[in-house]
């Protein structure tokens, strides 16, 4: 530190040479030094100048761009007036004349007007769509959505892919695949413009972009979501061929799979059934709510049956919790039976609210005969509800 | 004469004053360029990324809002209202009277139809005797504790033991929420929910502010010279500092006016500590430590545009007792962390993020008040010359002046919530002023701190409230 110092001195040539030790004479000696005749002084003084320089340069750009936005904010406020007047006016028509409202449009109107575009786009649903579609065409946002999709910028691609979800327009899966990198938010975008048309080829290849991450971020979740609700099919193929390494996407794909329809046909639960003795409890918790969704299939019933006792042994308190919500959901005198007697043994008072919960809500004779102890600690508790769901353990 | 050995002593000390200082304006001034890096990156992001679905999606973290609440009868309902109010569709709040001998639970009783759960709480909660705990009849998903005075960790510690939410944001009584704040500072938890530990947002000062409701309406800069001056401290603070820690995965310090954590990983590690009065800087440290030992990978994060308004000092006097507590608490922070500084297994923790906290933070003052005696008595008394005298002042205001500056550069090229020139130009004084007798004062306050800290004070001290100010409308 001290080197660092003495460096910074050297350079500036100050000398910290004691001076004599005489308090009024070393001080007119100072004062002799500061008036001019020392190179070094010069050199600070010339520092001090530059510095106050700087600072009245520094204040005036401060001061000028704070000007300047204030005088653009209020050029936007009076332009975007008349310009959603003009918008606004048209979408109320049946055929809006599009083509010659963008005519009319200079640079900055025309900024302003894919603003509220965009605005409404996320805010209008129903018949008008098909019209904020066809002023998006109409000011060009596809095309230059696609040129951007191809760029060889992060931003401008993110850009891209925003414009396309935003206005619902679909892509061929080849072409976003060969176009965009390997960055996660790219990859969940691109999920999310494939989820524009779900078939069985933008879902598959959906699941291919979403496997190729270590985790999805909740947006990512959302896109995969909105791809595969309708039908879950491929994703439980996927699960079957039992090759996700990765327990942190594994956890994610079963929860977006919880979520989704469960009309997939006779599709095999055997990749969902053998999550639940994973090694990680996010995962066998994620593939419990999978199941809750699954009890009117009795193959599935079946086979979780068989070892539901190890499983209310679970050490995992949340996985214990996620076991008594699926037999919760099950919901028939056969399940409620087995959470009431998973309440004997269970002793993590957590996740014996949860179960007081789940009773409250079934068979009355079953709940008083085995919890009546149970419901009387709970039961005050037990319609207030917002204390929250069980927690998710960090980090797996 | 002087004796030699005496001036030998005066004038190491002079450049060790000025070394320190040298070593802790390069790292604000890195700090500070990161974050203006920092800041575009996010502004670009914030431009060009798709958004989140904002309603029925099934993956979106639970969150408690817990809100510990000590004689906060002037500001209570309106904190409450803005909890309510915030867009984020999953959430609780919990607010925890921790004792108040004011009309706190009284006031938000009557504002919220509040009825009392028979029985006890359904499992232990961490904290002192529970007397009572209440939900509302007329609102959803809000809870009250009613307790025993244990102080603010052990009024965190039960809502945090109480709450079966994935996340938690701790809220100061005294301070408002933007509506889409608890949104925006969730977004690292969303983009990265196998790796975020926690998160903070943007505290700003809302003394001469107007609210409608429990939302700003008009921000202005006060007029009031320490509250202003508190501003430029206030956005220095956070898009200048925390904003470049963050980057440089450096961030230490979550304020315990608005910042969000994982509910699990909190209960592992203890909860708040009782042992400090900072307890929101030592609860970071404790996270940072605590992963670190388990090796797993992991963010804190800071997010520059959610805003929680808060009331700041406006007299010497509180002001005083509260940067006395602040620095007490970083002392006390430092002290039980410190054996973690210069551990390599702590990684930048151990060996930058702490060590240059307690540089920075904790002896920056100490050797700046110091050096406000010392470098002028070698000055006057021959001990160094002219040059190093002018240095050590370029350094101090130079500096100063150009950081002090910096946090203006990030407001009106980021989020410019003061809109108006005027209100920059009124900043831009603060800021210049700050340089002189302000920043100074702090450091001897920090002193005093120091010695509250030597004589193992505990108490918070008082500090004096007024309700938001309303807008003429409302």
């Amino acid at each position: 530190m001290i080197s660092l110092v003495s460096l910074v001195l050297s350079l500036s040539g100050i000398s910290v040479t004691p001076l004599p030790l005489v308090w009024s004479s070393s001080y007119q000696v100072q004062l002799g030094r500061f008036v001019g005749t020392d190179a070094p002084l010069s050199y600070i003084l010339m520092a001090i100048t530059i510095i106050g320089v700087l600072l009245i340069i520094f204040v005036g750009i401060i001061l000028g761009k704070s000007w300047v936005e204030l005088h653009r904010h209020r050029r936007d406020r009076a332009v975007r007036r008349s310009v959603r007047e003009g918008f606004y006016e048209q979408l109320t028509e049946p055929n809006p004349a599009w083509e010659s409202l963008v005519a009319s449009l200079s640079d900055v109107e025309r900024d302003i007007l894919i603003e509220e575009l965009s605005q409404s786009t996320q805010l209008i649903k129903g018949s008008k769509t098909g019209d904020l579609k066809r002023l998006g065409e109409t000011l060009g946002l596809r095309d230059e959505a696609q040129a951007a999709v191809e760029s060889n910028s992060h931003y401008r691609r993110l850009w891209g892919l925003k414009i396309f979800i935003q206005f619902g327009w679909s892509a061929d899966p080849e072409w976003l695949s060969e176009t965009i990198s390997k960055d996660r938010d790219e990859g969940e975008a691109a999920i999310r413009v494939l989820a524009i048309s779900p078939d069985r080829v933008t879902r598959l290849a959906g699941i291919d972009l979403a496997l190729q991450y270590d985790a999805l971020s909740v947006y990512g979740m959302q896109a995969l979501h909105r791809l595969v609700r309708a039908d879950p099919a491929p994703l439980l193929e996927q699960l079957n061929r039992q090759d996700i390494t990765e327990s942190a996407i594994l956890a994610q794909l079963l929860r977006v799979l919880a979520f989704s329809d469960t009309f997939t046909g006779d599709v095999p639960m055997d990749g969902v059934l053998e999550c639940l003795d994973h090694d990680s409890p996010t995962v066998r918790r994620a593939a419990c709510s999978v199941l809750a969704e699954y009890g009117w299939r009795p193959d599935v019933r079946d086979r979780v049956d068989l070892i539901l006792s190890d499983l209310f042994d679970d050490p995992s308190r949340e996985v214990r919790i996620a076991i008594y919500e699926m037999l919760g959901q099950w919901d028939d005198a056969a399940a409620q039976a087995k959470l009431a007697k998973a309440a004997e043994s269970e002793t993590n008072s957590r996740a014996l609210f949860t179960i007081a919960a789940l009773l409250e809500k079934t068979d009355q004779s079953i709940a008083q005969n085995a919890t009546a102890s149970l419901r009387d600690e709970f039961e005050p508790w037990a319609d207030v509800g917002e204390i929250g769901p069980p927690l998710t353990k960090f980090p797996e | 004469m002087i004796h030699p050995w005496l001036a030998v002593l005066v004038k190491s000390s002079a450049v060790f004053v000025l070394a320190v200082y040298v070593v802790i304006n390069l790292y604000y001034l890195v700090v500070h360029v990161v974050s203006l890096i920092e800041l575009r990156h996010g502004l670009r992001e914030r431009e060009n990324n798709p958004v989140y679905e904002r309603v029925d999606s099934p993956f979106l973290p639970g969150i408690a809002i817990i809100i510990p609440a000590f004689n906060e009868a002037e500001t209570i309902v309106s904190n409450v209202r803005s909890a309510l109010d915030q867009t984020y569709p999953e959430k609780t709040v919990i607010v925890v009277n921790d004792g108040s001998t004011d009309e706190t639970l009284e006031t938000v009783r009557s504002a919220f139809s509040l009825e009392e759960i028979d029985g006890s709480p359904p499992w232990d909660l961490n904290c002192e005797p529970v007397h009572g705990i209440y939900h509302s009849e007329t609102v959803s998903d809000l809870l009250v504790i009613d307790k025993e005075n244990g102080g603010k960790s052990d009024a965190l510690n039960a809502g945090i033991w109480l709450t079966d939410q994935e996340l938690f944001c701790s809220v100061d009584a005294d301070s408002l929420i933007d509506r889409e704040g608890l949104w925006q500072t969730a977004m690292p938890f969303l983009a990265n929910p196998h790796r975020t530990a926690a998160s903070g947002g943007t505290v700003r000062v809302a003394n001469a502010c107007r609210f409608e409701g429990s939302q700003v309406t008009d921000v202005s800069v006060s007029r009031n010279p320490l509250v202003g001056l508190q501003e430029i401290e206030y956005l220095r603070a956070f898009y200048s500092g925390r904003l470049g820690l963050s980057h440089l995965n450096l961030l230490l310090v979550i304020s315990g006016t608005f910042g969000l954590f994982r509910t699990d990983i909190v209960r592992d590690v203890g909860g708040y500590s009782h042992e400090t009065v900072t307890e929101d800087v030592e609860l970071v440290v404790r996270l940072h430590r605590h992963i670190r030992e388990l090796d797993k990978p992991y963010d804190v994060s800071f997010v520059p545009e959610p805003v929680v308004w808060t009331q700041v000092p406006d007299n010497i006097a509180d002001l005083s007792r509260q940067r006395r507590r602040w620095f007490r608490g970083l002392l006390e922070t430092a002290s039980m962390h410190r054996g973690i500084i210069g551990r390599p297994e702590y990684g930048v923790i151990g060996t930058i993020a702490l060590p240059l906290y307690v540089l920075s933070e904790g002896i920056g003052p100490i050797v700046e008040t110091y050096g406000y005696i010392i470098v002028p008595l070698a000055f006057l008394a021959g001990m160094v010359d002219v040059g190093f005298f002018l240095t050590f002042l370029i350094l101090i205001i130079g500096l100063g002046l150009f950081l002090s500056l910096f946090s203006l550069v990030s407001e009106v090229w980021g989020y410019r919530r003061y809109t108006r020139p005027s209100q920059i130009a009124l900043l831009t004084v603060y800021a210049i002023l700050e340089n002189f007798g302000y920043r100074q004062w702090k450091a001897f306050v920090a002193l005093r701190g120091l010695v509250d800290y030597l004589r193992n004070r505990t108490t918070w001290g008082r500090i004096s409230r007024n309700p938001f100010q309303k807008t003429d409308s409302d």
